[in-house]
């Protein structure tokens, strides 16, 4: 018995300890949260992370190094490169707000001093249709999925280094936030992102390996074969609360935005990989 | 005074009778065995006779075990005669040892987070995913594992 008991304390220290080290500066967090999966999984780099479940699973990285030859997402990249290049109704393009071109992954999500809250690459490109009286795009899939493909395919290779501007305690609050959210159980199974994520990633529900969530932000938007389609983080986002039967909230939310903001800082020091595929 | 004296006999007989019973019909008394074959037999000797699964009871449990949108047990649970198990918890074998006491299975599927905060086995009861005839149902399949 009390061998049995060390052994759940140990286990206790090991895996939660990382994940509820509630008042840990997020530089201590970002040590936690990628030490805790780099022990998890010995001997998978760290920027290989960002293969999400593929990294860790040799079987199913078989078949995604065949699906990858010819990449579903191309045929989007294709139209988001068009949706780029065409002008709006008054001749401006997309590089009006975006002078340094598609490739803005690097400078997404940031904190927006002004606005006081997270700005996705997502809420970006609206704000710079709306604007130039362009209507929005709808957030999950669909044509912000394409453009966003597009930008993405034109930031590979990208370090993630999202920052928290010391200068305004709002945005330290924002990652708090994000990461509550990541640590609350929700819905009516009562299980939080981490439960699965972080303590049983690489263990099997039903037939899927769970994927760890170091990588979880940097290959998006992805062409997912459960969708037959493009999906945008947050569309993913909103399927992970309903598998746990919870009210999802909407994409771009701020409880979403804060979770991307709080995951991506967790994903610091990784590249953004995306678009890219997944079963 | 004389009528105590032949009263005596059949109770021994009776008790003599009972352990032969239990002795050569409960596999569950035995771990080894229990290990070998996952479905004991007759257990009516040792259960309280309060208890008495039918088969219906038990296949009804079966089937909400297995179905995804509701008990879903083998999302985390290897069960024997069920596809595709995960792996995240422990199989569900050798149930009568591991609960003895049928009621303590009932609370564990009724919400495992009073017996360990840190569970991440979701409270079928509590947040009411099962109804409790359906509990009742997945614990006596499950018991019979």
């Amino acid at each position: 018995m009390v061998k049995n008991g060390l052994a759940v304390i140990g286990f206790i220290c090991i895996v939660l300890l990382p994940l509820t080290v509630l008042s840990a500066s997020p530089q201590e967090d970002i040590q936690n949260f990628q030490n805790y999966f780099l022990k998890l999984f010995p001997g998978v780099e760290k920027d290989e992370f960002g293969n999400g479940v593929y990294a860790i699973d040799a079987v199913a990285r078989q078949n995604w190094i065949a699906i990858e030859e010819f990449p579903p997402y191309e045929p989007f990249v294709d139209e988001g490169k068009v949706m780029w290049e065409t002008p709006f109704a008054n001749g401006k393009t997309y590089a009006s707000c975006f002078p340094e071109g598609p490739a803005q992954r690097k400078n997404y999500p940031r904190w927006d001093k002004q606005r006081s809250m997270v700005v996705t690459m997502e809420l970006a490109i609206n704000d710079c249709r709306i604007a130039n009286g362009e209507k929005p795009l709808k957030y999950a899939k669909g044509q912000l999925a394409s453009l966003t493909a597009y930008m993405a395919y034109e930031s590979r290779g990208q370090i993630i280094d999202v920052k928290i501007p010391l200068d305004d305690p709002k945005a330290l609050a924002a990652y708090e936030q994000g990461k509550q959210f990541w640590l609350k159980r929700m819905g009516q199974l009562d299980l939080s992102c981490a439960h699965c994520h972080a303590r049983n990633a690489g263990r099997q529900l039903r037939s899927d390996v769970l994927s760890p969530a170091l990588g979880h932000v940097t290959g998006w938007p992805v062409y997912r074969s459960k969708w037959g389609e493009m999906g945008t983080l947050h569309r993913r986002f909103t399927g992970c609360n309903e598998q746990l039967k919870a009210r999802p909230f909407d994409p771009q939310s701020e409880q979403y935005r804060n979770l991307e903001y709080f995951l991506t800082i967790m994903n610091n020091g990784l590249s953004f990989n995306g678009p890219s595929s997944r079963k | 005074m004389h009528g105590e004296v032949p009263s005596f006999y059949p109770t021994v007989a009776w008790l003599v009778i009972f352990t032969i019973l239990v002795g050569c019909s409960d596999d569950t008394s035995n771990p080894q065995t229990m290990a070998n074959t996952p479905k004991a037999h007759s257990t009516a000797l040792k259960t309280p006779p309060a208890i008495v699964d039918t088969e219906d009871t038990k296949a009804a449990g079966r089937d909400l075990a297995f179905d995804q949108q509701k008990g879903n047990c083998l999302a985390c649970h290897q069960i024997d005669g069920g596809d595709a198990p995960g792996n995240i918890a422990p199989p569900l074998v050798g149930m009568k040892l591991r609960y003895p006491n049928r009621a303590k299975l009932r609370a564990q599927i009724w919400d495992a987070a009073v017996a360990n905060p840190e569970t991440i086995m979701p409270p079928f009861g509590r947040n009411r995913i099962l109804t409790e005839k359906e509990i009742d149902q997945v614990v006596a399949f499950i018991w019979s594992k």
